[in-house]
Parts: structure tokens; sequence; C-alpha cells
């Protein structure tokens, strides 16, 4: 082995984890054999040992009884609302007409939006409002909630407003219907 | 950090998934202290340490159901989302406050010795690699951190990462090269009469 093939080992060896048993053999004669690379493998040891110093003098963090019991009341808080559980296999065909029906209707929301002078004032979240376009479908018998992730600025144009915590991605319920169009959307609670 | 404690990681998270209140507390208590301590090595802010861990937490209670048992243990699906709530909040707030220091009570209790100025190299040894860690590009700087801070495999932090081991191996060996280069110019401002190496 020449020096190069050598030192992408010499992290491993210091880390001590296990490489090629054959390569071992190779790695350990030149090691062996070059003082420079063997010098290399010193200072990747030390590395090492530095950091695992450096792990060990990072303080755990102290227990944190209010954090806790804030946890827990979000847990509670999020449990006490009905959720929504989507099967991936059942509902895979509707979420994927669903996000086509997103990609459409948004399309034509932004169209309708940009042609009124004074958008209107969006409504508070988690209210349901309705889909674009929901009303021209055929009559809405039985759905699903589904749960995913929109840009807030979809979320802006379809009439919802984001909290302001939820700047970039905001969680978003889609009401489906039997036929896969979407009927309403609300955000998460 | 291996999983070796009874409930399993993987049989809490999956109670949480059931709404098992019991089973997020436990979960809670035992893995805030790594979620907490990966995030402070990255952010190194405190104050962003403790909002990750919340926001981390949050994320357990709305995602605990699309956690996959076989594909990534529960740590390593920890710290992917501690890595990218770190990374949103470090990009959108604070600049990084540095950790305590050489002179901190913390960094005194660190180091037991007999001889002073030893104690006191190692603590500015360890409070220079400190510093070069948190210089390091993040890519690299999550790499250092999650395989030789959290002694995560290659596979785990690949997961964490979302990206390929060889990914992972590649950005571990230059992130350590980069340190290394950091603390031989720190041992030149800091050690110049004293110490002729960073080892520690």
């Amino acid at each position: 082995m020449t020096c190069r093939t050598v030192v992408p080992y010499l992290v491993d060896l210091a880390r001590g984890v296990a490489i090629d048993p054959d390569r071992h053999a190779d790695v350990d004669r030149h090691l062996r054999e070059c003082s420079r690379c063997a010098a290399r493998l010193e200072d990747e040891r030390a590395m090492s040992s530095a950091l695992q110093r450096l792990a060990q003098s990072t303080e755990e963090p102290a227990p944190d009884p209010a954090s806790e019991r804030a946890a827990l009341a979000a847990f509670d808080a999020a449990w006490a609302q009905p959720r929504s559980h989507v099967r991936a296999g059942r509902w895979l065909p509707l979420a994927a007409a669903a996000v086509l029906a997103l990609a459409a209707t948004l399309t034509w929301t932004i169209a309708q939006r940009s042609k009124l002078a004074t958008p209107p004032a969006p409504l508070r979240a988690t209210e349901f409002v309705p889909w674009p376009g929901a009303s021209s479908l055929p009559t809405f018998e039985s759905g699903q909630l589904m749960r995913m992730e929109l840009p807030a600025s979809m979320a802006l144009s379809l009439g919802l407003m984001p909290p302001a915590s939820q700047s970039g991605v905001v969680t978003a319920d889609v009401l489906v219907g039997q036929d896969g169009f979407a009927r309403a959307v609300r955000l998460a609670p | 950090m291996a999983g070796s404690e009874h409930p399993s990681d993987d049989e809490l998270i999956a109670r949480v998934a059931t709404g098992d209140r019991e089973a997020f507390a436990a979960l809670y208590r035992r893995r805030r202290p790594d979620v907490y301590r990966f995030a402070l090595h990255i952010s190194g802010s405190p104050v962003v340490a403790d909002d990750v861990t919340q926001d981390v937490f949050m994320a357990v209670i709305q995602d605990a159901q699309r956690y996959q048992p076989g594909r990534s243990g529960v740590v390593p699906w920890l710290l992917g989302i501690a890595r990218n709530h770190v990374r949103r909040s470090v990009e959108r707030e604070r600049p990084a406050v540095s950790l305590p220091d050489d002179g901190s009570d913390q960094a005194r209790t660190i180091a037991v010795e007999t001889d002073p100025l030893a104690a006191l190299a190692r603590q500015q040894h360890v409070a220079a690699l400190r510093r070069a860690l948190l210089a390091l590009p993040v890519k690299y700087r999550e790499a250092v951190v999650l395989c030789d801070l959290h002694e995560l495999t290659y596979a785990d932090a690949a997961g964490a990462l979302g990206c390929a081991i060889g990914t992972v191996r590649s950005r571990l060996h230059r992130g350590r090269a980069l340190l290394a280069g950091r603390l031989r110019e720190s041992d030149d401002a800091v050690f110049r009469n004293r110490a002729p190496r960073w080892i520690l």
C-alpha cells in the first residue's frame, strides 16, 4: 500500500473502528515502514483523545421540571384533540390525487387572487375553509383528513393565516373526499 | 448511547405514538440530555440548545408514528430532527454564544490534576478545541459531533444527516483535518513557550 491508500484508514484506526482484516495487515505493514504515516496515525489518535475530553467536559443539562411540565402539557393537548390516522397503504392513491389536486388548484387560486384588488382577510387558523373549486365537484359523501406540510405562502393563498411561529412550512389538514379530490383545508391544531 | 435500557427507546416511541403519556415522559427524561448536548455542540449556545430540545420533543409528539424502527435508532432519529432545528435556529436568529471557557467554574471542575500547569494547559486545550469546532463549517461540525462526540456509527450518523455513509466519512475526515489545522494555529498563539503540540 502507498501513503495515499493508507490515509483513509487512519481515522478509522484512531477511532477504533474495525476495518477489513485483509486490509488491516497491509496497513500495519505500511505503518511499520513509513514513519510519516505512523506519525499521522498518532496525530489522529491524539485528536480522538482530545474530542473525547471535550465530550466529557460538556455539561449535562440539569433536570428542568418546568420544561418537562411544558412538554407533557403539549403532549396532553395534542392527544386531547381528535387525531387523523393515515394508513399509507389504503390512502396512498387518494394522497397522490390530493397532491395533484393541490398543484392544479393552487395555480387556479393564485390566478383568482391576483385579480382581486383587495384580498379577503385570512380566516382564523384551525377553521376549515373550502378548497378552491370544491363547490363544482360532485357531492361529498365520505372522506378522510390527511395531514401534510404546505409552504406558508400556499396556506395564505388558500385563505389561512399561519401563526408567526410557522414561518416556512405549516402543517395542514386537508379533507379529501372519497373520489380523491380535496374539499376543505385547515391549519392543523 | 446504545439502547440497553428497558423499556427500549423503540418501545417507548411505539407507545408514544399511541398516546402513552408515561412513555413520553420516560423518553423525554432519558434522551433530553443527548439532544441538548448535540444542539449545544453544534450551536455553541445554551439558549439555542434549550429551545431546540423542546422543539425536538414537540416534533416527537406529532411524528412518533412516523418513526421506523428498522431504519435507524431513536437517538439518530432525534438528533436528525435536532439538526434541522439547530440549522434553522442558527440561520434565523443569533450568532453562536461561546460556551463556558477557561476561567469558569465548569472548566475548573473538569480536570483534577496534581500539576496545576498541566491542568491549565488541558483546560485551555479543551477551550481551544471547542472554539475550533464551532468555527468549522456546519456540515463538517455535524459529522465530528455525531461520530466523535456522540460516538454514533457511520450508519447512524448517515441516518441522522440524511446522507450516504461515504459522505459522513469524508466529512468527518475533512472536519478533523480542519480542526487539527486550527489547533496548531492556536498552539502557536497560546502555547508558544510551553507546549510544542496540541495533543492532550
